[in-house]
Parts: structure tokens; C-alpha cells; sequence
């Protein structure tokens, strides 16, 4: 599988996933949501705004396994995206090689009080299980998009 | 009268009332949603739910929104399981114009109009004019 953007965004697809990344000239998307792959609408309007040439799909967080077994046979350049630690921490589980995870979208709310990025705010036990993530080799850094200068974590 | 709630990425949608309003004059049941980069989704989908039930008046309201596939689109697009909502990406002025100048018709018919008065108002000047 060759995975070009391994990223935690709560947002998915969005504009800086079309916009703000182009640059990987990816072909395809992987999206990890329960939402998402149970929702039939929620999917068309994920797909709304990707180029015509990207291909896209959806896993619900349980269904690993079968993620892992279909992105096996998959050659395209591609971008796997969830929305938390928890489900990032399920694909490296899943056995999928990934040398870096990137932090794009992960909301402010009362329990995460370290601020990383305007956009990327984590909590302490998010901090421990992104720390528990480097030690397996994968680095961690904070990044909107291309043209931003990464912020290394881990 | 058909309401409407204009959802962008930063600021741009509350100038974009307020530029509209200084052209056709102080309007009603107008809102405009800011959406900030430390916001999360569950936010946005609140203020938008919001702001349609403050617009709505039963004739139904517009959407407009920004960029196509952008967070606001994907996040207002779930209100269309409403059949009382339309969404209309890529707004520009002449289309809340438009919509502003037609709130008494019929919402699909005026989601049609304004779409259409949007890409109708984007003009090469030196080709149309030289």
C-alpha cells in the first residue's frame, strides 16, 4: 500500500484535504469514520469537492481487518484519514506500514489543553498514546496543509 | 419569505451580508455562520442549525456556502435532509443579491435563479466588453 498522508482529522475530507494537499497528486482516500461509512449521504457530500480521478473509501472503526485486507491488493497513491488517536492507533494495529502520522484537524474542547496549532489542540492521554505511536517508529507531527511548516511532537 | 444563512471558512460570510445589505438595504432573516480553524464540526453544525431555525419562517431557506467539498458545504449538506433547505456552493454578491431580491417565490424555483444569476455574474470584462 502506498500511503502518501496518514492524518488525524476530525473534518475528513475537506478543503485542505482537496486544496491543501494536492501536491501528493494523490488517487485515492481511505476514510475511517463510523459516520461516515454508515451514512450514505455523508459520504456523497465527503466526495463532493475531490477531484474526478480520486477514488474513495469507507470503513467503519471494526472493520480493520477487512480495511487491511482490501488496501493490500491497492497500488495507488493514497490518504488514509481518522478522526482520533483511538481509530490511528487501530490502523497501525491493522498491520498497514505508516512512517508518520500527521496531525491536521483535532478540535478544542475542555480536555485538551495542550495547544499545538491553531487547529490541533490534544490532551494529556492523547499526548501519552501519540508518545505510545513514535515509540513504534512513526513520527508525529502537527501540519494543516503542504505549505505549513510541520510541528514535530514525537 | 425565504430565509438565508450564509456559512464560510473565517469571516468572509459576515462581510458578504454586511456588503450586500450597504447594496440592497438593510435585510431580514438574513445570518451569517463564521467558521474558525479551533472549531470543531459539532460546533458548526450547531450554528447552522441554528441559524436556519432563526430564518426559517416555514417558506424554507438558502444555504449558501463557500468552497464545494469545504467543511461548511459538507457540514450544511447534511441539512438536506430537510426538504425545506437548499445548499448552494461557490457563493458570490450578485447571488445573495439575487436571492435577496426574490424571497417570495418558491425555494426551489430561486435556488435554480440564484444559481444560475451566480455564474451568469462571472465575466471576463475585456472579453465581453473589447
Amino acid at each position: 500500500m502506498n500511503i502518501v498522508l496518514f492524518r488525524i482529522d476530525e473534518r475528513f475530507i475537506h478543503g485542505q484535504i482537496i486544496q491543501g494537499w494536492k501536491g501528493l497528486e494523490y488517487q485515492h482516500i481511505v476514510v475511517i469514520s463510523d459516520r461516515m461509512a454508515g451514512d450514505e449521504l455523508e459520504k456523497r457530500l465527503q466526495l463532493s469537492g475531490v477531484l474526478d480521478n480520486v477514488t474513495a473509501c469507507f470503513y467503519k472503526s471494526n472493520q480493520m481487518p477487512e480495511m487491511a485486507m482490501d488496501q493490500a491488493k491497492n497500488t495507488k497513491r493514497t490518504i488514509i484519514l481518522v478522526g482520533n488517536v483511538e481509530d490511528a492507533i487501530l490502523v497501525i494495529q491493522s498491520g498497514i506500514r505508516v512512517n508518520k502520522l500527521n496531525l491536521g484537524v483535532m478540535s478544542r474542547n475542555s480536555s485538551r489543553t495542550h495547544v499545538v496549532s491553531p487547529a490541533v489542540y490534544v490532551s494529556p492521554e492523547e499526548m501519552e498514546s501519540l508518545k505510545q505511536i513514535s515509540m513504534m517508529g512513526i513520527e508525529v507531527e502537527a501540519q494543516g496543509v503542504e505549505r505549513d511548516t510541520a510541528v514535530r511532537l514525537f | 419569505m425565504i430565509g438565508i444563512v450564509v456559512a464560510t471558512h473565517g469571516s468572509m460570510g459576515i462581510e458578504l451580508v454586511r456588503t450586500a445589505e450597504l447594496i440592497v438595504g438593510k435585510c431580514e432573516k438574513i445570518e451569517a455562520v463564521p467558521f474558525f480553524p479551533h472549531e470543531s464540526g459539532e460546533e458548526l453544525t450547531q450554528k447552522i442549525k441554528q441559524a436556519i431555525a432563526n430564518v426559517n419562517d416555514g417558506d424554507g431557506v438558502v444555504v449558501f456556502v463557500d468552497l464545494i467539498g469545504g467543511n461548511c458545504c459538507t457540514i450544511s449538506g447534511a441539512f438536506l435532509r430537510d426538504e425545506n433547505v437548499e445548499v448552494i456552493c461557490g457563493v458570490n454578491l450578485p447571488m445573495v443579491i439575487k436571492l435577496v431580491n426574490h424571497r417570495h417565490e418558491g425555494l426551489k424555483d430561486v435556488a435554480a435563479a440564484v444559481q444560475k444569476a451566480g455564474v451568469k455574474s462571472i465575466v471576463n470584462l475585456r472579453e465581453r466588453l473589447l
